[in-house]
C-alpha cells in the first residue's frame, strides 16, 4: 500500500507534474489546477476509501485541504487515530 | 493533396525565431518546435512505428503533445488520444476499439496497466515522464536527428480517432483524416480571420478535437500557439494577459467561470482580445452581455458537434437581433431540420437538427453501419432540437440524446446508471441531467433501492468513484421509492427533476462536501 504522501502527490501528478523544483507541500492543487470542482469529487472519496476515513465538512471546507502538504498531515493524523481505536 | 506537417515545415522555414508555442513555463520557437517534431518523427520510426500504424496516448495539453502530433502528421501514423481521468478499463476498452498498437503515455497509466492487465498491443510503450520499466523513455528522443524523416505520406492519411463514448459504454471511434483536419483548420482561419499576427488559446483537453484544431491552426500560418493545460478561470486570466492572447475558442462553462471572475473588482485586466468563440452549449444572455462588456471584442457563438465540426456560427456585433441564434450555417455546411421520420420540417418548425458538410468527419472507424444509421438523406442527425427562422438562423431547443454536458464534457447516463446498477442493493437508478451555476449542468442519480436492503450513499459514492471518470461523478444522489415511468412501463427521465422534487424536498443532498469546495 502507498503511503499517504505517495498517493496524494501520484494521484495529483496523474495528468501533469508539479514544476521542477517547486516545493510540492506548498502548492494550493485547486488554484493551480491539478484537481478541479469535477475531480475534487473522485479524490475525496478515493482518499477516505484507501486510508480508512471520513472528512468532515469543516475539514473539506477548510483553506488547508487545498493544499498538498497540509491535506497530507490532515489524512495521516485521521489514518493514525483510525488506527489507535 | 496537402499535407499537415509541410504547411507546419514551411512556416517554420519562413519564422524560424518566431514563438510557435507556449505552454506554461515553456516557449519554443518555430525552429526548436520543428526540431522537436522531427526527433519524435524519427524516434517513433526508430521505435518500430510503421506508416499507417495507431498510437494510443492518454494525452495531456503539453508541447510534447503538441509536437507529438505534427510528428504523427509527417511519419502517417494515427493518434488515438484518450481522457487520462478515464478508469484505467476504459482506456484499455477505447484502445481496443481503434486498434492501438503503440502506447505514449506517463508513468501513472504503466502503473496501473501493471496492476490490472497490460494492454496486449505487442508494439511501442513509451514513456512521458521519466523512466519505467518495459517503457522507452521520451528523452531519449533527444539523440535522433532533427532533420524530417523521407516518408510517402499524401495527406490522406488517417491522423486521429477521438472516443464518442464515455466509460463502460462501446466506444465509438470518430475517424479524422489529415485531410479532415486541415479543411477543419482552414475553414476556421478563414472564418475568425486568423493570421499570423495572432496568439490563439488552447484551454480545452487536447484529447478533444477542438484542442487540437486550436493548437493546429496557427502553426499552420505561422501564428502562435497558447496551450493551457489546466483551467481555472484565474489561469486562463493570467495567461491571456501574460500571452497577449488575441484569439480563442472556450466552451461555454469555462466562460461562465471566466464572466463571475471578471465581474469582481479584483478582476485583472485584459486588452489583448480581438475575438472570443463560445462553444459546446449556448450560454446565458447575461454572462455574454458580461463577456462583451469586460473582454472589449468580437464575440461569437457556434454550434456543431464532434463528427460535423463547425456547423454555425454567429457574431453578435453583427446580428443584434439575432442574440438568441447559434446562427447561419457555415458556406460548408447545410442545416437541415428533421421530423422523427427524417422529413424536412419548414422555418419556424422545431425538430432534429441535420447537417451536411464537407468538414464533416471520414466516418466511425471501423463501423460504418453506425454512421450509415445516423445520417438521413446525407444528413448527419445531431440528436439535437432546434428550428431555423425565415432568414437561415439556427435556434437550438436542447438536445434529443440523453446526454449530460457537465463542463463542456458529455456524460453519457447510461454508463454511470450501469456501474451503479451492479451493486446489489440497487433496485433501479436513472442518471440525469442537474443544472448548475459552475458546470452548466452536473451529474445527478435517482436512485431506488431492493426492497428490504440497506442503501447508502455512501457505497454509491465509492461504486463511482473506483469505477467512473472524475466527470462522470454524480454530483446528487436522490432516494426515491419508485421512478417516473409510462403507462408502458418505460422510464420517463423529463419527469426524474419532478419525482425528486416530490419525494426528496427535505433530503440532503450528497456532496455539498467535495462538490463546493473549490
Amino acid at each position: 500500500m502507498k503511503s499517504v504522501r505517495e498517493f496524494v502527490l501520484d494521484y495529483l501528478q496523474k495528468e501533469y507534474s508539479f514544476p521542477e523544483g517547486a516545493d510540492a507541500d506548498s502548492i494550493n492543487y485547486i488554484e493551480n489546477g491539478y484537481a478541479d470542482s469535477i475531480g475534487l469529487l473522485k479524490f475525496v472519496v478515493e482518499l477516505e476509501e484507501e486510508f480508512g476515513i471520513e472528512f468532515t465538512d469543516e475539514e473539506l471546507s477548510s483553506p488547508g485541504f487545498k493544499v498538498t502538504g497540509e491535506l497530507i498531515k490532515l489524512v495521516e493524523k485521521k489514518a493514525k487515530l483510525n488506527e489507535d481505536s | 493533396m496537402e499535407r499537415i506537417a509541410d504547411l507546419f515545415y514551411s512556416s517554420a522555414e519562413k519564422h524560424p525565431q518566431k514563438t510557435a508555442i507556449w505552454c506554461e513555463d515553456a516557449a519554443l520557437t518555430y525552429s526548436e518546435l520543428a526540431a522537436l517534431a522531427a526527433r519524435y518523427s524519427n524516434f517513433l520510426l526508430k521505435n518500430g512505428v510503421s506508416y499507417g500504424d495507431h498510437i494510443g496516448i492518454p494525452m495531456n495539453n503539453s508541447v510534447e503533445s503538441a509536437a507529438l502530433m505534427i510528428a504523427a502528421a509527417d511519419i502517417g501514423a494515427a493518434l488515438v488520444p484518450i481522457n487520462p481521468t478515464l478508469p484505467y478499463s476504459a482506456i484499455k476498452a477505447a484502445f481496443a476499439s481503434g486498434d492501438v498498437r503503440h502506447i505514449i503515455a506517463r508513468r501513472s497509466f504503466y502503473e496501473e496497466s501493471e496492476k490490472n492487465g497490460e494492454l496486449a498491443s505487442g508494439g511501442a510503450r513509451i514513456c512521458l515522464d521519466g523512466e519505467f520499466e518495459g517503457t522507452v523513455s521520451i528523452r531519449r528522443a533527444a539523440e535522433e536527428s532533427c532533420s524530417r524523416p523521407e516518408t510517402d505520406v499524401t495527406g490522406s492519411e488517417r491522423l486521429i480517432l477521438t472516443m464518442t463514448s464515455g466509460s463502460t459504454g462501446a466506444p465509438k471511434p470518430i475517424e479524422l483524416t489529415q485531410e479532415n483536419k486541415l479543411l477543419r483548420a482552414k475553414a476556421h482561419i478563414r472564418l475568425y480571420g486568423i493570421t499570423e499576427s495572432d496568439r490563439v488559446l488552447a484551454a480545452t483537453p487536447l484529447y478533444h478535437s477542438l484542442a487540437e484544431r486550436l493548437v493546429i491552426m496557427p502553426l499552420l500560418i505561422g501564428a502562435s500557439s497558447v496551450l493551457l493545460p489546466r483551467f481555472t478561470p484565474q489561469l486562463w486570466l493570467k495567461c491571456v494577459e501574460q500571452r497577449k492572447v488575441t484569439f480563442t475558442i472556450a466552451v461555454s462553462a469555462q466562460l461562465s467561470q471566466i464572466a463571475q471572475l471578471l465581474s469582481s473588482p479584483f478582476a485583472p485586466e485584459t486588452g489583448s482580445l480581438r475575438c472570443v468563440v463560445s462553444s459546446s452549449a449556448l450560454l446565458e444572455a447575461h454572462v455574454r452581455n458580461e463577456l462583451i462588456d469586460k473582454l472589449r471584442c468580437d464575440f461569437h457563438e457556434m454550434y456543431g458537434t464532434s463528427e460535423t465540426s463547425t456547423a454555425t456560427s454567429i457574431n453578435f456585433r453583427e446580428a443584434l437581433c439575432k442574440r438568441q441564434s447559434v446562427g447561419r450555417a457555415l458556406p460548408e455546411a447545410e442545416i437541415r431540420i428533421l421530423d422523427d421520420d427524417g422529413r424536412p420540417l419548414r422555418s419556424g418548425e422545431t425538430g432534429e437538427i441535420a447537417v451536411k458538410s464537407s468538414l464533416m468527419c471520414s466516418g466511425y472507424y471501423k463501423m460504418p453501419e453506425a454512421m450509415e444509421a445516423a445520417k438521413a438523406d446525407g444528413f448527419f442527425r445531431t440528436g439535437d432540437m432546434g428550428f431555423l427562422d425565415e432568414d437561415g438562423y439556427l435556434f437550438f431547443c436542447g438536445r434529443k440524446k440523453e446526454i449530460i454536458i457537465t463542463g463542456g464534457i458529455n456524460v453519457y447516463p447510461q454508463d454511470v446508471e450501469n456501474c451503479v446498477r451492479e451493486l446489489p442493493e440497487v433496485r433501479e437508478c436513472a442518471a440525469f441531467s442537474y443544472p448548475d451555476e459552475r458546470l452548466g449542468e452536473v451529474v445527478a442519480l435517482a436512485v431506488v433501492a431492493e426492497e428490504g436492503r440497506t442503501l447508502k450513499k455512501r457505497a454509491i459514492q465509492v461504486q463511482c468513484a473506483k469505477n467512473l471518470a472524475d466527470f462522470q461523478q454524480p454530483h446528487k444522489i436522490f432516494f426515491l421509492p419508485e421512478l417516473p415511468k409510462n403507462p408502458m412501463g418505460k422510464l420517463v427521465k423529463s419527469k426524474l427533476l419532478e419525482a425528486v422534487r416530490l419525494y426528496c424536498e427535505d433530503a440532503p443532498e450528497i456532496f455539498e462536501k467535495g462538490a463546493e469546495r473549490s
